[in-house]
């Protein structure tokens, strides 16, 4: 249990230091920030996934919804993760608006689900801190 | 101290330490992060998704 929280503190530092780190000089902050996003929600994906599956009973008893959810998250995430790499790098080899703002969908659809993996990742963490594990 | 708890302790120490330097790598490679990524990291980037992809616990098993 210590681990994970060490864990999902790290990863909180992470999302924050991501937030607020500047980029340097001659590059573009588009195509940072989207590559550092992409980058952030695979970690988190990953993190939500292994402890999912660590505390696989534990979640399916006392939360089956989110059992059920994150498995839907495990069907949908290479796909998201997939169609936004494809973007930043049409974004990165031809810089126009409209690439820009076809960027910007895909990482909002990244973005929404990395909120709900947050709130799974919470949920499970809650129940499993509950539970004693 | 007896010799086994000495080296308990030192073990311990060692585990925490392995611990923090593994985050404080992961936070520390983030910031350094603020470049567009080289052709290299975007393979190696591939490579990790393909691995992670292939484990067993990012396959649904309802």
């Amino acid at each position: 249990m210590k681990t994970i929280q060490r864990s999902l503190a790290c990863l909180c530092l992470l999302a924050i230091l991501n937030a607020c780190a500047s980029v340097a000089p001659g590059n573009d902050p588009v195509l940072v920030n989207a590559q550092r996003t992409a980058r952030t929600a695979h970690t988190s994906f990953d993190f939500l996934f292994k402890i999912e599956r660590d505390n696989d009973a534990l979640v399916r008893q006392n939360i089956p919804a989110v059992h059920t959810a994150v498995n839907e998250l495990r069907r949908k995430a290479p796909k998201a993760e997939a169609d936004l790499w494809g973007a930043i790098e049409t974004y990165r080899t031809n810089r126009t608006a409209d690439n820009k703002a076809n960027l910007n969908t895909y990482l909002a659809v990244i973005q929404n689900l990395l909120d709900v993996a947050a709130s799974y990742t919470q949920q499970i963490q809650t129940k499993a801190k509950a539970k004693g594990h | 101290m007896d010799p086994l708890t000495l080296i308990a302790l030192a073990g311990a120490i060692l585990k925490i330490i392995g611990q923090a330097n593994d985050a404080f790598g992961k936070i520390k490679a983030s910031l350094e992060q603020n470049t567009e990524l080289t052709e290299e990291e975007r393979a190696a980037f591939e490579e990790l998704k393909k691995s992670d992809y292939a484990k067993d616990y990012w396959q649904p098993n309802d």
